[in-house]
């Protein structure tokens, strides 16, 4: 998993819960990075899933909540950095439809080792669009959270229905809706 | 744990973060050098590729060019004694079999001729050596003219031949003059050969008028076979006639109409037909003249010619055998001396002991060439002299290189009598 999503983690944790319980988080995980990362890196999967489910256990909120809530900050810290990719969209749908032939093509020029996630698409009509999320990360509510963000990008109001087509969450069908 | 420690921690984590970052930024960084050094290394061989790609293409178009030009001398060559004994045999009594064998003889090697000049022609559009040349000229006097030399082959036919120009045409006009006589000749030409009675116009009209530019309209009308839509579209392509039998009767070579309609669209215009079967043939285009002056013509008014050549001691440089004796025998029925020179050498010998009135010289001959032989006498020998140059090669750059080193004329093979005769006859004081 690429560095800059731990970076942007840890970035989160200290700015609602300060930099104790991301020290408390760190101790109590055992990470083969010792905790400390660079967004320029690459780091197991593993760690991720360990310091959520932590994060979970400390804090009291559910596993899905938090990777929700992080990724909108992700998308709205983070993401937004590489502009051109939104601009060259047009709105929600045309953005998430342009991830895997396009931004992901880029992602693996500047990363090679990357191992990214995949967003088949499925445009309904005008107003729906279903979107099948494949990763054996299994963080579909992550993704879940980056979809609310795009909207947010372009002004858009979307409802989003979410069904797991595996049941342990490596393959979860979106179908997002307009309103 | 107190703030402090807490903050050291922090501390000492981002620093480590740092130097882990620092590290991997110099790994890409390296990686990237590396993979400039490898695409500076592909653009080099691809640039290498594409020149020596490039070179063979130049070097393929100039042998083309060569072969071209090279075919074109050495069938030229030959044709020219076929055609010049074909001529003078006309002049001997012979029974009627012979006559038509003669006079099919002539006439195949005619449409030979015809057939290389089209090929060169077309080759010349093709590689665009062609360029528009305008001058000033008397748009109604041009079109007077190229009545005049069909009207004659119209009334053989029993056709009519009528020209309409638009009065409200201005005369004179700036365009290239050459060009647009092809495509007419080219056009008129065909409706005559086309056409088995009633009658050829060429109609000209004033389409628009736009700043110093008159857009005129050009079209020749005949009310001849026709030619059904199918083949509309297709005889503008190269060797192709209206359908086989077409080229079995009429004859010709399936390259003039694709060659005029280059040649209208290098003068900004697009050459069209409309036709109905048996109902005749109009070929039509519309193409900007720009307006001119009438002062700034030169009148080439011609000189009165002589009607008889007094031209009295020729030198002719050839080494051909053949063309040699076509020349002897053309001389010996004018009544015209002549000394003969196998080369450029001999040529520069002869003028050195004899007088002569005018010299007729080949340009390819062993020992030195017509150019050579030319030059120097035009440097030390005599300057005034007509010499004229009797080549097969007959591309624009020879005529100029033959021009350049002094030559007076140009008579390209293969020539019929009546041409040299024209010549002789200009050059007659």
């Amino acid at each position: 998993m690429k560095g800059v999503v731990f970076v942007g983690f840890f970035e989160l944790v200290e700015k609602e819960f300060g930099y104790e319980m991301v020290d408390k988080l760190i101790d109590s995980c055992n990470l083969d990075s010792d905790g400390i990362y660079t967004s320029v890196g690459t780091y197991d999967h593993s760690e991720m899933v360990q310091l959520v489910t932590k994060l979970s256990e400390f804090s009291g909120i559910g596993v899905p909540d938090l990777l929700n809530t992080y990724a909108k900050y992700f998308g709205k810290t983070h993401l937004r950095k590489y502009e051109s990719f939104y601009q060259e969209a047009t709105d929600t749908f045309s953005f998430l439809e342009s991830i895997d032939g396009h931004i992901h093509v880029e992602v693996k020029k500047l990363y090679p080792e990357a191992e990214l996630p995949k967003f088949s698409t499925n445009k309904l009509s005008d107003n729906k669009l279903e979107l099948l999320y494949s990763s054996k990360r299994k963080m579909g509510d992550f993704a879940e959270g980056l979809i609310l963000d795009t909207a947010d990008y372009y002004n858009e109001k979307i409802e989003i229905q979410k069904k797991n087509i595996e049941e342990d969450g490596s393959q979860v069908l979106f179908t997002i809706t307009k309103i | 744990m107190d703030e402090v420690q807490l903050l050291t921690r922090k501390i000492n984590r981002l620093e480590k973060a740092r130097v882990k970052a620092e590290q991997i930024l110099e790994q890409k960084a390296l990686q990237l050098w590396e993979s400039k050094q490898e695409l500076e290394k592909k653009v080099k061989e691809r640039t290498q590729e594409l020149e020596i790609a490039k070179d063979k293409a130049v070097k393929a178009q100039m042998a083309q060019k060569n072969f071209l030009a090279n075919m074109s001398h050495e069938i030229r060559t030959p044709l020219n004694a076929i055609i010049g004994m074909a001529h003078l045999m006309s002049d001997y009594e012979l029974n009627n079999q012979q006559k038509e064998y003669l006079n099919t003889l002539i006439h195949s090697a005619n449409i030979l001729q015809d057939l290389i000049n089209d090929i060169l022609d077309l080759s010349k559009i093709d590689s665009g050596k062609i360029s528009v040349v305008n001058e000033s000229f008397d748009l109604i006097d041009f079109l007077n003219i190229i009545k005049s030399i069909f009207l004659p082959q119209a009334k053989k036919k029993g056709l009519d031949f009528l020209l309409k120009i638009d009065s409200d045409i201005q005369n004179f006009v700036l365009a290239d003059k050459k060009l647009l006589n092809h495509v007419l000749i080219n056009l008129i030409g065909n409706a005559l050969k086309f056409t088995e009675r009633g009658s050829i116009s060429l109609i000209v009209e004033l389409h628009n008028r736009q700043e110093d530019k008159q857009y005129i309209t050009f079209k020749c009308k005949d009310s001849g076979i026709g030619i059904s839509k199918d083949q509309q579209e297709k005889i503008f392509n190269k060797f192709i006639q209206a359908d086989k039998s077409t080229s079995r009767k009429y004859g010709g070579t399936g390259l003039g109409l694709s060659i005029s309609k280059k040649i209208i669209e290098l003068l900004g215009g697009t050459l069209e037909v409309a036709s109905e079967i048996s109902q005749g043939s109009t070929f039509y285009f519309t193409i900007p003249l720009t307006l001119s002056q009438e002062k700034s013509i030169i009148k080439t008014s011609p000189k009165k010619k002589k009607d008889k050549i007094t031209i009295k001691q020729i030198l002719i440089a050839e080494d051909n055998l053949l063309n040699q004796m076509y020349l002897k025998n053309l001389l010996n029925k004018w009544k015209i001396e002549y000394k003969i020179a196998q080369n450029g050498q001999e040529a520069i010998d002869l003028m050195a002991s004899s007088e002569f009135d005018l010299v007729l010289m080949d340009i390819q001959m062993p020992t030195m060439d017509g150019y050579q032989a030319t030059t120097q006498i035009r440097n030390t020998i005599n300057n005034t002299i007509p010499i004229i140059a009797l080549t097969a090669n007959s591309f624009a750059e020879d005529r100029e290189k033959a021009k350049q080193v002094g030559f007076s004329d140009f008579l390209s093979k293969p020539y019929n009598p009546n041409q040299l005769q024209e010549l002789l006859l200009k050059y007659s004081r």
